[in-house]
């Protein structure tokens, strides 16, 4: 049975029926630039620093992400304000060396760091990867207006 | 004179024409068989990623790595184009017949086993573990099927009483179509075929995934691209001459009539072979070398020579 089955090339035509069905399926391409993937909900990309409704930021410098952080990502600067709160000076996420593990996200008191869903960062220069104050504040505004979108 | 001239200039012409759209075709289809899409950016739906990949070629640095055989190395891409063009010359394509030949079979034969020296020579001269394994692997397996394809291109030979196409074509015209007499001559030449111009299943002197690149190991540029020319021109020819051998080249309706018709005929034939070949490299994994010299040295070879005496039995009834 084994025999008549190489010699009429029963398995092999089998094969080769699949491949010639699957070529009249559609494909399941996504044409990457053309056409992306939604990030799913939770997705953690870059960072951001969200802020108040008022426009001031949510950040009171506790430092407690940049403790937690196990790459060593956050730097920040503070001084004494005139209220005498702390105030940021500034704010350093270096995004060449974060592994987007989220447990800065996690830390925070105030929810003031968070993660959106911004997956395309490349740059040609490498000081472009180390976010700042302002760009972060830029993203969070970002985050902000995403979030009411997906509501 | 002038017409074998012009038959010549086509058949060239069309050799040359023709590989760009078939590597198109072929990553299209691939890409279509495995739900991909293939070429899609250049030009609508990626028509025009062959020129994209013709500028690129000309365009890419032309590398002769140290302690290469300078001779061997730059001869041996050329070799593989100019073997395949000779043997598409002899071809004829319904009434374009550019060289008459009382054995244009075996020419056809001769030099499309002669291409292979293309695969061994770069082998040989690219001064790389690598492309001199895929040599010696090239050189082994024309060993592997050129017996076989040889022993079931005779037993055809014995029921058509012929080499020469025409005389071939005239004599299925009359008795019928070739595949009808000689169903396993005609499944040993299409595998032997497969094996000849180095395709999936029996790429196994360009295995990418054992050796680097197989023999192309250290080109780069055009002379990568030439030996590309000659293998999809070997596609052309052999499939042009199994449709020839088994389908009645181009015969069909209306053919006497009309010859240009008859042209048509035989290039979709031979289209189907083509597409043939990229179906088989879409589903089948790669033989490992010791199954592909067992299956053919123990099947094929004792089968073909069996077919002999069929063909004989065949030729005395029908011929």
């Amino acid at each position: 049975m084994s025999l008549l089955k190489k010699a009429t090339f029963t398995d092999l035509l089998k094969g080769m029926k699949i491949t010639l069905k699957t070529m009249f399926k559609p494909t399941v391409t996504v044409h990457y630039p053309f056409e992306k993937v939604p990030p799913r909900k939770r997705f953690r990309g870059i960072h951001a620093l969200k802020l108040n409704p008022d426009g001031s930021y949510r950040c009171e410098a506790c430092y407690l992400c940049a403790e937690m952080c196990p790459s060593n990502v956050i730097d920040m600067e503070m001084t004494e304000g005139k209220d005498g709160k702390k105030e940021l000076v500034d704010f350093t996420v270096d995004l060449t060396r974060c592994l987007f593990c989220g447990l800065c996200v996690e830390a925070c008191p105030r929810d003031a760091i968070v993660m959106t869903d911004i997956y395309e960062f490349s740059q040609y220069s490498i000081d472009k990867l180390i976010l700042h104050k302002e760009d972060l504040l830029e993203l969070g505004r970002y985050y902000q207006k995403r979030q009411r979108e997906r509501k | 004179m002038i017409e074998h001239f012009l038959s010549l200039l086509f058949i060239v012409g069309l050799m040359l024409v023709a590989v760009p759209p078939i590597t198109y075709l072929e990553r299209k289809v691939l890409g279509h068989m495995q739900q991909r899409s293939g070429p899609m950016v250049v030009g609508p739906h990626g028509v025009l990623q062959p020129i994209a990949d013709a500028i690129k070629l000309i365009f890419k640095e032309d590398v002769i790595p140290r302690g290469a055989d300078k001779l061997l190395f730059v001869f041996a891409p050329s070799f593989s184009v100019f073997a395949a063009l000779l043997a598409a010359s002899v071809v004829p394509i319904g009434f374009i017949n550019a060289v008459p030949m009382k054995s244009g079979l075996l020419f056809v034969m001769a030099m499309s086993a002669i291409s292979i020296y293309a695969f061994f020579l770069a082998g040989y001269s690219s001064n790389d573990k690598y492309s001199f394994l895929a040599g010696m692997r090239a050189a082994a397996q024309v060993l592997g099927y050129e017996l076989p394809m040889g022993f079931a291109l005779m037993a055809v030979v014995i029921l058509f009483g012929s080499f020469d196409f025409n005389e071939i074509v005239k004599w299925q015209q009359t008795h019928g179509w070739g595949i009808f007499y000689q169903p396993i001559a005609f499944v040993i030449f299409l595998i032997m075929m497969v094996a000849e111009v180095c395709r999936p299943p029996f790429d196994l002197p360009e295995g990418e995934s054992e050796l680097v690149g197989g023999f192309h190991t250290e080109y780069s540029g055009m002379r990568f691209a030439a030996f590309f020319f000659g293998e999809y021109i070997n596609i052309i020819v052999l499939s042009l001459v199994v449709s020839l051998l088994f389908f009645g080249g181009w015969s069909g309706p209306l053919a006497d009539k009309h010859p240009v018709l008859g042209v048509l005929y035989h290039l979709l034939k031979a289209g189907f072979f083509i597409f043939l070949t990229f179906w088989l490299r879409a589903t089948f994994p790669r033989y490992r070398f010791d199954q592909m010299l067992n299956i053919m040295w123990k099947i094929f070879l004792p089968l073909s020579i069996l077919n002999i005496f069929i063909a004989a039995v065949e030729a005395l009834f029908v011929g």
